[in-house]
Formats: C-alpha cells, sequence, structure tokens
C-alpha cells in the first residue's frame, strides 16, 4: 500500500475509528438495553427462561389500573409543586446573592449549593430524622413557634403532609442546584440593558420583566425541563423516607415505585418494562410540551 | 509555573497521580471457598466471631459478604435472572421474609435457590426445627431456606408508668380490655399534663402489626397457594379495630420515630411510648440503647381478639439458603449446619442476640431459662420458648408484599372514615374496601400469570 493510499484510508476511516468505543459502548449499554427492554414490555415473564408473548396486554393493563392513575396523580402534582417552588426560590436565591452589597457572597452561594452535592438517600434519611414526630428539629421548632400545635405531627404518617414533606425535602437539595444556574445566567445579562432601561424611567419590577427575564429565558427553560424530567422520575427519596414507600394512602407512590413494586417486588418484569415505556412517552411529551411552550424549540 | 488547562485540573492530576500507585497495589479480596451475603449486621459479627473455627474445622475457607438491606435483593435477583454463576455469585444468601417473596415468582425449577429437602431431611433436621417456621422459605413444599429465628411475638410496657396509673395490664386477655386499660392509663397520664404519652406503639400508615394481628388470628392475606384472604370477615373487624387503636376517641396509639434503632428507643425511655409489640428481635436495641430502662419493663402474650386465637404472632425472619448455581452444595449445607443449627452457632448468637433459635432441643439450654434482671426478673425467654410453640404459620408469596401495601392502603382509609364519621359503618365499609382489595389482588396475580 502506498503511502498515498494509506493517508486516503485514513482521512476516510479515521472519523468512525475515533468513534467507534464511544458507539459500542453506547450500543452495549444503551441501545441494546433499552431495545429489550421495549421488547420485554410485550412479554410476561416469570424467571430466566419462562416468558410469553402477550402482545399490548401489559400496556392495557397498565392503562386500566386505578394504582398507576394514582401514581401519575402523585407523579403529576409533585412535578407541578416542585417547579412552582423550586423555580422562583433559585431565581430568588440567585438576584439576592447577585447583589453586590451582599456580604460573604462566596460563602453564601458556596452553602446554599452545597445541599445539591449529597444524595437523595442521604436527604430522605436527613428529613426522616428532622420531620421525626416528637424529636425532630423541625417539629420541635414548630412547637415553639407555636405551642398550640405542639411537636406530634406525622410527615409520615399523614396524607396530607406527606406531600409536602417530599416536596421540602427535594427543595433542600436541588434549590442550591437552580441558584447556581440562574447566577451563572444573570451574570451574562448586558448591564448596559439595565442602565437604558433605567434611563428610560424603568422601575426595578419592569427592569426585572423586561430586562432580566427575557436574558436568562434559555436558562429558565433548561431548569423547567431538567426539574420536570428528574420529578417524573422521583424514587429514592419517597423509597426512603415513608414505610411502606407508597407512603401514608400512597401518596407517595410515584410512576417509578409503581415500576419497582411491580418489577423487582412483584417479579414481573415485562410489566414493569411498559410502565418505563409510558414513563419515556411522558417525559419526551411533555419536554416537547415545554419546550414549544416556551417557544425554545425555535432555537434548536 | 502555568498550567495551559488552569489550577484545577492541575491539582486534581496530582492527585491522581499521588494516589494512582496505592490503588493499584491493593490486592484484590483473597478468594474463597465458599462465599456468604449477609444483610444484617447484627448477624455478620455474630458470623464472623466463628467463622475461624469453621475453617479450623473443615479446611473450607468463607468470604462473609456485608450487604445493604436494600441493595441486596436487587443485586441477588439480577444474578437469578442472568442465571450468573462462579465468583460473583455467593454460594450462600441470608434472605428476609420481607423481600423473599420475589425469588418465589419462577417456576419451581427455575427458582434461583437450591430446593434443600433432601439435606433437611438426612441429618432429620426438619423434624428438629419448629415447622411453622419453614413456611415463609418454601413454595409448594419446597424448602429453599433454614430458618434463622421464630420471632414469636409479645408485648412489653412500662411497668412502672402503668403502676403508677394503678393499670394491671397484664389482666388484659382481650385486645378489647386491652384498648380499654390503655385509654385509662392514657386518662390518668392527662390529667397530670403528659399530652403525649400514649400507651402503645402502633403507625396509623403502615400495616406491619396489624399484619401480626391477622396472623395471630391465623390469617395469611395471601397464603401459599397463592389463594387470597381478604374476604374473610374477620380482616374486616380486625382493621376496623385497629384503626380505633390508632385514631379518633378511642386511640391508645401513636407512632414511633422509627429507623434509627436508637430512635424508637428514645420514645420508651421518654415515657411517649409505653408499650409496644416486641418480637424477640426488638430487645437488641432495648437493652444496647437504653440501658437504665432496666428494671422498668415486663413482658406480657399478645391479648387475643378470639379465644380462638394465639397469645402470640410472628413479626420477621431471615433464612440462609444455598444457591442454586453453586458448584459447593454439600460444603454450603454445613455451614448452614455450623451457623444456624450448631452448638456453636447458638452461643455465639447468644453473645449478640436475644433471638430464640429455631431448634426446639436448644431451647433446653439453660441460658434461655434465666431471669432477666433487664425485665426485673423476668424470664423472659421462657415466655418466648412458651409462646414459640404457638406461632402461626406465614406463607411468603410474590404477592404478599402488594397485599401488604393494600392493607395499609385499607387502615388509611379507615382511619380516614373515623376521622369524618366516626365509628358508624366502619366495618362494613372495611369489608367493601377488603373485597375490592381482593378483586384487584386477584387481578395483578392473574395478569402476572404465566399460561403453562
Amino acid at each position: 500500500m502506498t503511502s498515498r493510499r494509506l493517508w486516503a484510508w485514513q482521512a476516510r476511516f479515521s472519523p468512525y475509528l475515533f468513534v467507534l468505543p464511544f458507539v459500542i459502548l453506547f450500543g452495549m449499554f444503551i441501545l441494546y438495553p433499552v431495545a429489550r427492554s421495549l421488547m420485554l414490555s410485550f412479554y410476561r415473564s416469570a424467571g430466566v427462561r419462562r416468558s410469553e408473548f402477550i402482545g399490548l396486554e401489559n400496556y392495557r393493563f397498565l392503562l386500566g389500573d386505578p394504582q398507576f392513575h394514582l401514581a401519575l396523580g402523585n407523579t403529576l402534582l409533585y412535578t407541578a409543586l416542585f417547579l412552582s417552588l423550586f423555580i422562583p426560590l433559585s431565581l430568588g436565591l440567585a438576584l439576592l446573592l447577585n447583589n453586590r452589597n451582599v456580604r460573604l457572597r462566596n460563602w453564601f452561594r458556596f452553602a446554599f449549593f452545597s445541599t445539591h452535592l449529597v444524595g437523595q438517600v442521604f436527604v430522605a434519611v436527613m428529613f426522616y430524622v428532622m420531620l421525626a414526630p416528637r424529636h425532630g428539629l423541625v417539629n420541635r421548632a414548630i412547637a415553639a413557634v407555636f405551642p398550640w400545635i405542639g411537636s406530634e405531627i406525622y410527615w409520615r404518617a399523614n396524607p396530607t403532609l406527606a406531600m409536602p414533606a417530599m416536596v421540602l425535602a427535594s427543595l433542600w437539595t436541588s434549590v442550591g442546584y437552580g441558584m447556581i444556574y440562574f447566577l451563572a445566567a444573570l451574570q451574562t445579562v448586558d448591564r448596559d440593558l439595565y442602565e437604558a432601561a433605567q434611563v428610560d424611567g424603568a422601575g426595578r419590577w419592569s427592569r426585572f420583566w423586561h430586562v432580566t427575564l427575557p436574558g436568562i429565558r434559555p436558562v429558565l427553560v433548561f431548569l423547567v425541563l431538567v426539574g420536570t424530567i428528574a420529578s417524573l422520575q422521583l424514587f429514592e427519596l419517597p423509597y426512603v423516607f415513608f414505610d411502606p414507600p407508597s407512603g401514608p394512602g400512597m401518596r407517595a407512590l410515584t410512576i417509578v415505585m409503581y415500576l419497582y413494586q411491580h418489577g423487582f417486588e412483584f417479579g414481573n418484569i415485562g410489566y414493569a418494562s411498559a410502565v418505563g415505556w409510558v414513563l419515556v412517552l411522558m417525559v419526551f411529551l411533555i419536554s416537547m410540551a415545554q419546550l414549544r411552550v416556551s417557544g425554545a424549540i425555535r432555537e434548536l | 509555573m502555568s498550567f495551559a488547562l488552569g489550577k484545577p485540573i492541575l491539582l486534581l492530576s496530582a492527585v491522581a497521580a499521588l494516589t494512582a500507585p496505592w490503588a493499584l497495589r491493593r490486592q484484590a479480596l483473597p478468594r474463597a471457598d465458599l462465599t456468604i451475603w449477609v444483610f444484617a449486621d447484627l448477624h455478620a459479627r455474630t458470623y464472623r466471631s466463628i467463622l475461624d473455627e469453621f475453617q479450623r474445622q473443615t479446611g473450607t475457607t468463607v468470604r462473609l459478604e456485608l450487604l445493604s438491606g436494600r441493595a441486596m435483593p436487587v443485586r441477588l435477583q439480577s444474578l437469578f435472572m442472568s442465571g450468573a454463576s462462579g465468583s460473583v455469585l455467593p454460594d450462600l444468601v441470608e434472605l428476609e421474609i420481607g423481600w423473599v417473596g420475589r425469588f418465589f415468582r419462577p417456576p419451581l425449577d427455575e427458582i434461583g435457590l437450591t430446593p434443600l429437602n433432601t439435606f433437611l431431611s438426612v441429618n432429620g433436621w426438619d423434624q428438629r426445627i419448629v415447622r411453622q417456621r419453614f413456611a415463609p422459605w418454601s413454595k409448594q413444599g419446597v424448602v429453599f431456606g433454614v430458618p434463622h429465628d421464630v420471632h414469636p411475638v409479645t408485648i412489653t410496657y412500662r411497668k412502672d408508668l402503668f403502676d403508677e396509673a394503678g393499670i394491671d395490664l397484664e389482666s388484659a386477655t382481650t385486645w378489647q380490655n386491652f384498648q380499654q386499660k390503655c385509654l385509662e392509663f392514657q386518662a390518668y397520664w392527662l390529667s397530670r399534663g403528659y399530652a403525649h404519652r400514649h400507651a402503645i406503639e402502633l403507625p396509623q400508615s403502615s400495616s406491619d402489626w396489624l399484619i401480626t394481628m391477622l396472623l395471630q388470628r391465623g390469617i395469611n392475606l395471601v397464603d401459599e397457594r397463592e389463594n387470597i384472604h381478604f374476604n374473610d370477615p374477620r380482616v374486616a373487624q380486625t382493621v376496623a379495630f385497629y384503626a380505633q387503636l390508632v385514631c379518633g376517641p378511642q386511640r391508645i396509639a401513636s407512632e414511633s420515630v422509627g429507623l434509627g434503632s436508637g430512635m424508637w428507643v428514645n420514645d420508651v425511655l421518654e415515657g411517649n411510648l409505653c408499650a409496644f409489640m416486641t418480637p424477640d428481635w426488638r430487645i437488641h436495641d432495648l437493652k444496647a440503647y437504653a440501658g437504665n430502662l432496666a428494671g422498668r419493663l415486663r413482658m406480657m402474650p399478645l391479648p387475643r381478639f378470639d379465644p380462638t386465637d394465639t397469645p402470640t404472632s410472628t413479626a420477621g425472619g431471615t433464612m440462609l439458603g444455598i444457591t442454586r448455581n453453586s458448584t459447593r452444595k454439600d460444603d454450603a449445607w454445613k455451614l448452614i449446619e455450623f451457623l444456624y443449627l450448631s452448638q456453636t452457632g447458638l452461643r455465639a448468637r447468644q453473645q449478640t442476640s436475644n433471638i430464640l433459635p429455631p431448634v426446639i432441643a436448644q431451647w433446653d439450654d439453660a441460658a434461655y431459662h434465666r431471669e432477666d434482671p433487664y425485665f426485673g426478673g423476668q424470664r423472659v425467654d421462657e415466655l418466648y420458648i412458651q409462646l414459640a410453640r404457638e406461632i402461626p404459620p406465614r406463607y411468603v408469596t410474590p404477592a404478599s408484599s402488594v397485599a401488604g401495601t393494600q392493607l395499609s392502603f385499607i387502615v388509611h382509609r379507615a382511619v380516614e372514615h373515623l376521622k369524618r364519621r366516626g365509628t358508624a359503618g366502619l366495618e362494613e365499609q372495611c369489608r367493601l374496601w377488603c373485597a375490592r382489595a381482593a378483586d384487584d389482588l386477584r387481578r395483578r396475580i392473574e395478569h402476572g400469570k404465566l399460561s403453562q
């Protein structure tokens, strides 16, 4: 082979060789499991060798299962509650810590972000202790401020309080993460625009609405999207926090928990795969809807 | 000095360069003839203390791995489903009653554990172990695990506080009577300003102790043949009664903090929860975390609903089994005999816990017939032994955990009913919810069943 031909071969195939390791790993660990789970969702299985094709039966059962409806409702409610607090709180904190007059800004930034460095299981255990009846920090604080309420608040046992407890724990770990993104976005907003708006007589609210918000819109869309996807996949937190993991009155039964229960506790992997695919479809549709509503899809 | 990629990358590279030799020089864990997975720290400590002796006696080396109770069933399930063998698969596994059901879903010949009936019958262990305790670890008569325990259930109570209130709790032989006495107890302490002094620990949100009460009445929500017993009228009756124990004007119970072993004990110590259901495994935490309760506690059998009920039940449980693909099944069986059934195993168990062994002959051991100063001289082990003969069988199938979740949901609905409408129509409603739960569970079982 002449050196010219070798160079030509190299020029032609080297891009493929460079991406080959990725393609192999992607195929092995992403594509194959995804395809296999799709196939499994059309089967009823028990054990290693026994399975039978049942077509769309798993999907039919799923759509008619009241427990799945409950899990869906809980997950959507959690997503709505979480996002409606996560975005304003993260943004509020970022605005506050973007202010040059705040002392020890960097320290506060780190302090608020550091909660995101711990895992969901740790958060669940910590809130388990903090929200414990009689002994928990939160309950003791409530009893100290509002003595008539007392310290016997059953966050884990009261169906009304189960969802707020989950949202509270999730916010504790996520708000700092959102804040960092907003802080980065705020620093990219052109200062001249603020000065121009001020010259034009715009007040604080007007400047925020017409200058800040459009300036940070891409990050806002990103955080809403990421927050939605994470919320729809909620599992570890209620799994560790509640006993039983579906929570009092099944108020903490999320879609992934439902998947886990059927796949790993009941042992019906085929059915769990069907649940997984419905979740994938939901995440896709909701994300697309969000991108369309926010107008971000045009920028993709 | 400047570094093109920045100081953080330089620092990370330096740390990696410094630690890499240490990581590379780390020796792999020594290979052993047998590997055993356990999920309880207490069990791990007990077995570690005697494994050397087993190795000396048999020449078989053993590696014991302690895994998280949440992670172990998932890992094991993955291994079984993939048909794994060799060094990734343990030879022996300890499984907990709460999650063993999932392993019994495949047909008998595909369950990832080895049938032990032959091993058990050769040495007569099947006759020497409490028979009922094979129930959770069996499918269609095939035994897949040797029971670690019996776990009879009693009630432990703060005698000092009940005495001060002038209540003789042990004279309560029925649950109804027990509730009455507890109400009097709470009224006494409330009049002295103790609003948070609850008679007994029972949760509103979980059905664990309710299942214990149902077992006491001989009811398994799902039996070994996957027959559903939600429609047994005694289930609705018991749920309605339980709801009144945890909610409403007749309430005598409250939730404990749970989780951390020391935390529920703290509630007992402070007198917030003055009695609690006590399978033998709970004693360890009590003695470990509340030494200063010594002499202030007493233990009593469970009150009954009907005269035909047993004065005890069973809660929790562990088994030790051999994986189907293990290549050293005979050695593994020897290890089971050594850890669970031998005198050496018994001594080690007595050093670390109060858990009664399932081998009936071992109950004659003098250690189980001593006065226990922690319980004011009461012979609590004798009480456990007396009750252990009467424990009901508990069956576990893949549907058991679903049934438990459904029962928790019914309790929740009963509690809501009590809050809104009081006791009027409560039992009828419970019957209706139980019937619905039975239908739902049947539908799920049918949906998951293979046609052949």
